[in-house]
């Protein structure tokens, strides 16, 4: 036994392509200690808590999709077609406009986008990338209809507590519903059938088929969860910010992608943890604010996210190759 | 069969594009009606909202049709648009430059072509074309000014801008640089927000947390000042930090009479777009203005009392201060709304 195998097998045993996300948050923070001391503290905890949350919701979504074999594009306008509905809901008064009407708004409306996408993909057969791309379009146009692509101010108290609240006026009510989000992901991801077949259809969709299992069904679920979530994550969003705007896409949708990438998620599919995807999230929400730490260039913000996500796939490369010796 | 059926698709396919190149585009029927074409820079942000809200109404008051035409941020797509509109032959085009220097060219072939040419919010150098100029950079500086004097010439202020190469960003960037070099004790930390809410918020969070003793922030766009506005709530620094902003829409208008915002500049997107119309409407009816560069009058928006403290810095600008319920007023009756020239 030679002693590159010896390595193979100490780090299976303690199962590193699990940890990597971690070992690489690890880095980061140490890296960042380094330059500025001022940057590990109790209130860059709560600043990274108060960011994280529709970064990470949307995240699940596409991790979800992702594990899946497939790809979703629809978050990013989907956020500003469901938050400019929301507004326009509750600006109009529809309803009487309160804060669960405009929730469910916010659901039903990524409900909708989902089931689009999921019979797009899963009855007719279009690839994921093409056909979400072009929901994508579709949602950006529908953004600026919706209201006139006239600005909504949130005034009301209840509908911002959910992104402005904070329990024991320490934590955000924000992160807690993600983490409760993390945890139903989590549990449908191992604990259902749903989540067995999930994996199943990245891995090999035609043997998943074969078996005699209804994936067009399955495909299906997993857009109209991925829609879902981005609909509580536009929620949050016109709650944090107290308005709705089409703008308010952002690079959410970049970001997200980018944060289950870097957690460990396959983009050929079939691979993918949760507690990955938590962690890659905090990854990408604590770059751009170190880079302000350490007063780097906004213009290298990119360039610098660009690198991270760069690196997180080449060690997952280089893992690989320590790992099949 | 399946042979057949592709080749009567390409040869479909064919004959509708020979269909499109025989008619370049659907020439406007109606005849005596004037057609104006304006090109923006994108379509997603509130002030280009108002705008084409403001121009529509103007459309309606002269009795001309305006094509609204969004180049989403990108270059290569707005010189397509102006070739687009020369060839439809339009009677005037209006243009947000998202590149003045790139522009040029085609200005040029718009006024080879005999179509009046506007650009909006920037300067092209070609003889023959207009300049409608809304005093971002000149104001913005002002604003630099105004908050060096609150604070004390020194200390840390921050900048939520909108993102570089956008012509509107890059003045109201470069106007408060401009002023900020006066001020060596004063250290300026920059953050793009890309016009949008939610990363202006996250902009603004991360800055007050890095700089505990942040004492202003100037974002150049309202509806980005709104949001970012809750991370200083969000911090308990509302009197610590001086909050300043740019646009002049009502919701901001009201933020400065509560006493959140110190100011906000009244451009009033809606007074632009109306304006902007008047001015191609004359130009399409051959009028030819001695001035190319029109400015728009502006107003400082802000309450009584910081009237008075701006009154007392003896600012070498001249600014033209209104209260917010004038500004609101304003915002909405741009009707018999006179550019200054």
């Amino acid at each position: 036994m030679n002693q590159k195998s010896l390595v193979s097998r100490a780090l299976k045993r303690i199962n590193i392509k699990e940890m990597a996300p971690i070992i690489i948050l690890g880095c980061l923070l140490l890296v960042l200690n380094l330059l500025n001391k001022d940057f590990m503290s109790f209130k860059t905890l709560l600043n990274m808590m108060q960011q994280v949350s529709v970064v990470g919701i949307v995240a699940i979504g596409a991790m979800v999709v992702i594990i899946s074999g497939g790809i979703d594009f629809t978050a990013g306008y989907g956020l500003a077609m469901i938050g400019m509905a929301a507004g326009t809901v509750y600006a109009t008064g529809f309803l009487g406009g309160g804060v669960l009407v405009v929730l469910v708004t916010c659901l039903v409306a990524g409900l909708i986008v989902g089931t689009v996408n999921g019979f797009l993909i899963a009855r007719l057969n279009i690839v994921p990338f093409i056909a979400t791309l072009a929901v994508m379009s579709l949602l950006q146009g529908m953004s600026m209809l919706i209201g006139h692509g006239n600005m909504v101010m949130i005034k009301d108290p209840a509908l911002l507590w959910f992104g402005q609240g904070k329990l024991f006026n320490s934590i955000p009510v924000s992160f807690i519903l993600y983490v409760l989000l993390c945890f139903a992901a989590y549990i449908i991801l191992r604990k259902t059938k749903m989540g067995v077949y999930v994996y199943a259809l990245g891995g090999n969709e035609d043997s998943v088929r074969y078996v005699g299992i209804n994936v067009a069904k399955y495909k299906m679920l997993v857009y109209v969860m991925a829609g879902i979530y981005t609909g509580i994550a536009a929620f949050l969003t016109i709650s944090k910010i107290g308005l709705a705007a089409p703008s308010i896409y952002g690079s959410t949708l970049l970001d997200a992608i980018a944060a289950a990438v870097i957690g460990g998620t396959s983009l050929s599919g079939g691979k993918g943890r949760m507690l990955g995807t938590f962690v890659g999230t905090i990854i990408i929400v604590l770059i751009t604010t170190a880079l302000t730490y350490l007063k780097i260039r906004p213009e290298m913000q990119d360039v610098f996210k660009g690198i991270v996500i760069l690196f997180a796939l080449c060690f997952d490369v280089f893992l690989n190759r320590i790992l099949k010796d | 069969m399946k042979k057949i059926l592709s080749l009567t698709l390409v040869l479909a396919l064919i004959f509708a594009l020979v269909g499109c190149a025989a008619k370049p585009a659907p020439v406007p029927t109606e005849t005596a009606k004037k057609v104006i074409g304006i090109i923006l820079i994108d379509l997603t942000n509130q002030f280009f909202v108002d705008m084409v809200e403001g121009g529509d109404q103007a459309a309606k008051d002269y009795n001309v049709k305006v094509i609204w035409k969004s180049s989403d941020g990108n270059i290569d797509k707005q010189i397509s648009l102006m070739e687009n509109f020369i060839e439809q032959k339009v009677d005037a085009i209006l243009v947000n430059p998202v590149d003045s220097a790139a522009l040029a060219g085609v200005i040029k072939k718009a006024s080879e072509a005999g179509i009046p040419t506007v650009t909006m919010a920037g300067q092209v150098d070609v003889a023959t074309n207009y300049s409608t100029v809304y005093n971002d950079f000149a104001n913005t500086k002002t604003i630099g000014d105004i908050i060096a004097n609150m604070i004390g010439e020194k200390g840390k202020v921050a900048l939520l801008y909108g993102n570089k190469g956008n012509l509107v960003s890059d003045l109201r960037q470069g106007g408060f640089e401009e002023s900020m070099k006066a001020y060596p004790n004063i250290e300026l930390i920059e953050q793009p927000m890309n016009w949008d809410p939610a990363t202006g918020l996250k902009a603004a969070q991360d800055i007050i947390a890095a700089n505990p003793d942040l004492k202003a922030i100037h974002c150049v766009s309202d509806a980005v000042t709104l949001a970012a506005y809750q991370a200083v709530k969000d911090a308990g620094k509302e009197k610590q930090i001086v909050v300043t902003s740019f646009d002049g829409n009502p919701d901001s208008c009201i933020a400065v009479e509560k006493g959140e915002f110190a100011l906000t500049v009244l451009t009033g997107a809606k007074r632009a777009g109306y304006w902007n119309v008047e001015v191609g409407y004359k130009l399409a009816n051959g009028e030819k203005p001695t001035e190319h560069i029109l400015n728009m009058a502006t107003h400082f928006v802000m309450t009584a009392d910081m009237k008075a403290k701006v009154e007392a810095m003896k600012l070498k600008d001249t600014i033209s201060i209104i209260d917010p319920q004038t500004a609101i007023a304003m915002a909405n009756q741009y009707k018999d709304f006179e550019p200054k020239k």
